[in-house]
């Protein structure tokens, strides 16, 4: 008889899994993935034989930071000037994403972002319009919340109540702010950048090629202490890229200038943002020691 | 073939109509000495140092001398987690701060199969310090395996990126630990005794000091340690009162004790702006907690047995589970009857039954506290023995408490998570922005969960212990 108690306690009381009363979720297609679409193929037409005119920029820049890659994704709207294939180069910033690094994105708000001034440098240049010529831009210098006399060299302010250092998006802290996705944290700082872009005419109304980025911050404080950690951004220019398009209907490209106003606005290009290049996710294998 | 657990009790004959004892400590779990965990009902009737737990004032009727036992505990006890629906998983976005996708977690949702053994001595002492009425005793349980096993678990979806995995609340960890009790008692008449006394738990303030020299390398860190720990005491109070017709009477109270553990982490971060406020992190655990109680006994003999009924009233509205968070227990009333059948002069057999009720209200939201109600029996008996002129007495005792299975479904009533959530919570707001469309998330509409304990568990089992003393 005890043998048979045993038996049924170790046997006999096992937990059988129960079924669930929860059904299967299925989502509704909310389109929100598919994007925009345009019915021109961007970079497609025989070209004008010549630069002048406005172009669509995509530039993917990659950098590490704490061993990990982070990517930089911003959409220029460029205004070029050509004289004698000697180009000056005007940039309107649309838009820019930063891919996360240990969890945290950078978000850089709008008003930041229309506040950066780009400082004419100097001049780009093409070999050829055809297939297969070289493009070197014109350097792009941009500063952040800062006012340096010698842009290009002067070292940036170590401190916030430095005159050099100012409120550009006129929140009343010093630099610009840049937030932290889903976040409070708030971190204030200069920044410098300066970026050239070197390619090829993949098509004469489209030239993909590499950059050279080199990136200055300096942090000016934060509303969190861990937020104002900055980290060294290093250059990863290997893994850098750049296309851009023509967009304003000259040599057969596409024409964006949807209120025929002359002017082809950051709005007018957005439809066009996902079809300009394949933008990738960052790989932290690309910045492996 | 699967036994409904009342076809279990019955065949064990443990059927009870009172509710017994929920469990914290090994002794709250098991009982104290062989005699207690093999009658079960003792606050009226406790003998020897083993009183001191049942009841300190019964403790006056201990004969002097030392116990020296053997203890070990065994376990069926499972929690089989139901099959997760499709569509709740935590997808992959590409937005910072989501939480990690269903999948990356390190370790795999996965059942609860048994719990970890105990294994350990029991002692025990009483002395008279040359009087009459007066007696001092302790009795203490020491691990054998591990002096104190402490983990802190989260009861809900945070637990997902962990063990990812549930456990028994109050019979898991909770009772692998040193147990340490004294007190002393006086007869104040011939009818009556009183005693007090403590039982005994340490609790500590932790803190570190960290110094992080290079953000990019987290893997090389500067710590310093500050421990401090302190003694933590619960009240042991009791009255014994003879009856006539061979009857007694026993009262007794428990006080509350915790092992909690507390204080900071200061973090420094080579880098921050010097005026930056170092970061601080708050720690508090209550790995052990033993609730208070209030216990009446009753004890009659009656020829050669003596009948013995106990009834608890536990106060598990007062507990903290091991992130020291409050919960909403019930306090519960808990019962035990015993038995003892003295069929020779040297030798007595005891049983007992009872029957205990989760203090755990049904966890359909977003908790996961699993428990369940017990039913309880056990058998032991005492034989004494004379050896070269010294008298010993020989006990043992081996108890069996089935978990009577418990089946949780997940309340289809959901909220977004946040601290005060109590619903099963979703873990991705609907709201959230597609940061390169624009536009929501299709895949984060609805319930995103990975709470362990969704859509639901079935928990049970049974869980016993088996033990020996000898008493000179």
């Amino acid at each position: 008889m005890k043998y048979l108690v045993i038996a049924i306690l170790l046997g006999g009381c096992t937990v059988e899994r129960q079924d669930s009363t929860w059904q299967d979720q299925r989502f509704d297609d909310m389109g929100a993935d598919v994007g925009l679409t345009i019915d021109a193929g961007l970079g497609e037409g025989p070209g004008a034989g010549t630069m002048a005119g406005t172009w669509l920029m995509l530039h993917e820049g990659s950098t590490c930071v704490i061993n990990d890659e982070q990517l930089t994704h911003a959409w220029y709207v460029v205004e070029i000037q050509e004289t004698d294939r000697v180009m000056q180069e005007s940039r309107k910033l649309c838009r820019v994403d930063l891919s996360p690094i240990l969890g945290l994105r950078v978000i850089i708000p709008e008003v930041v972002r229309d506040s950066i001034e780009f400082i004419d440098v100097d001049r780009g240049y093409a070999s050829s319009l055809r297939v297969g010529g070289s493009y070197s831009s014109s350097t792009e210098l941009a500063l952040w919340g800062l006012d340096l006399e010698n842009p290009l060299d002067d070292v940036l302010p170590a401190q916030a109540s430095d005159p050099r250092v100012i409120d550009s998006d006129n929140d009343e802290q010093p630099g610009v702010t840049f937030e932290i996705e889903n976040s409070t944290c708030r971190r204030y700082q200069g920044q410098r950048q300066i970026i050239r872009y070197d390619g090829v005419f993949a098509t004469p109304n489209a030239v993909e090629g590499s950059s050279i980025n080199v990136t200055d911050i300096k942090v000016y404080g934060s509303t969190e202490p861990l937020c104002g950690i900055a980290p060294p951004v290093i250059s990863n220019d290997a893994h850098s890229r750049f296309r851009m398009v023509r967009v304003d209907g000259a040599g057969g490209a596409i024409d964006l200038d949807s209120n025929g106003d002359g002017q082809i606005s950051c709005e007018e290009a957005a439809p066009a943002f996902d079809e300009v290049m394949t933008i990738r996710s960052a790989d932290r294998a690309n910045c492996a020691r | 073939m699967r036994y409904e657990p009342y076809a279990c009790a019955l065949l064990l004959g443990v059927a009870s109509l009172w509710p017994v004892q929920a469990s914290a400590g090994p002794f709250d779990l098991y009982g104290a000495g062989a005699r207690g965990s093999a009658m079960g009902a003792q606050v009226a009737n406790a003998t020897g140092p083993w009183a001191i737990y049942y009841n300190p004032g019964a403790l006056t009727g201990a004969d002097v001398g030392l116990t020296v036992g053997g203890f070990a505990t065994y376990n069926s006890a499972q929690i089989a987690l139901m099959n997760r629906p499709a569509g709740y998983d935590i997808p992959e976005l590409d937005v910072a701060n989501s939480p990690t996708p269903t999948g990356a977690e390190t370790n795999a949702r996965q059942d609860t199969d048994g719990l970890e053994p105990i294994y350990g001595l029991t002692f025990g002492g009483v002395t008279s310090l040359g009087t009459k009425r007066l007696r001092l005793g302790f009795i203490a349980f020491l691990p054998t395996t591990e002096l104190l096993n402490m983990t802190a678990r989260y009861n809900d979806e945070r637990e997902r990126v962990f063990s990812n995995k549930l456990r028994f609340e109050l019979i898991d960890a909770n009772p692998q630990r040193f147990d340490a009790e004294l007190a002393i008692a006086y007869r104040l008449t011939e009818w009556a005794s009183f005693g007090i006394g403590g039982t005994f738990l340490t609790g500590a303030n932790v803190g570190t000091d960290v110094y992080l020299q290079d953000p990019t390398d987290q893997e090389n860190i500067d710590i310093n340690l500050d421990v401090r720990t302190e003694n933590r005491w619960g009240l042991l109070a009791g009255l014994q009162v003879l009856l006539p017709h061979d009857m007694k009477l026993g009262v007794s109270y428990r006080g509350p004790v915790s092992f909690r553990i507390s204080g900071e982490n200061r973090l420094q971060v080579n880098g921050v702006a010097d005026d930056a406020e170092e970061p601080r992190q708050t720690l508090d655990w209550t790995p052990k907690y033993s609730p208070g109680s209030l216990a009446l006994g009753f004890a009659w003999n009656v020829g050669s047995y003596q009948i013995a009924a106990d009834a608890r009233w536990v106060l598990w509205s007062d507990y903290r589970d091991s992130h020291s968070q409050r919960t909403n227990f019930n306090d519960v009333l808990q019962t035990r009857l015993g038995l003892e059948y003295e069929y020779s002069k040297e030798d007595r057999l005891q049983v007992g039954l009872g029957f205990d009720p989760t203090p755990i209200p049904e966890q359909s939201g977003r908790t996961n506290y699993v428990d369940n109600d017990r039913v309880l029996a056990s058998l032991g008996s005492s034989h004494d023995v004379d050896f070269y002129g010294q008298g010993f007495e020989f006990s043992w005792f081996l108890q069996f408490q089935i978990l009577l299975e418990n089946t949780i479904n997940k309340d289809a009533t959901i909220q977004d998570c946040s601290d005060s959530a109590t619903k099963i919570c979703d873990e991705i707001s609907d709201s959230l922005i597609n940061p390169r469309t624009g536009q929501p998330f299709p895949e984060a509409q609805g319930l995103q969960t990975g709470n362990p304990g969704f859509p639901g568990y079935t928990s049970g089992g049974w869980i016993g212990a088996v033990g020996g003393e000898v008493t000179f």
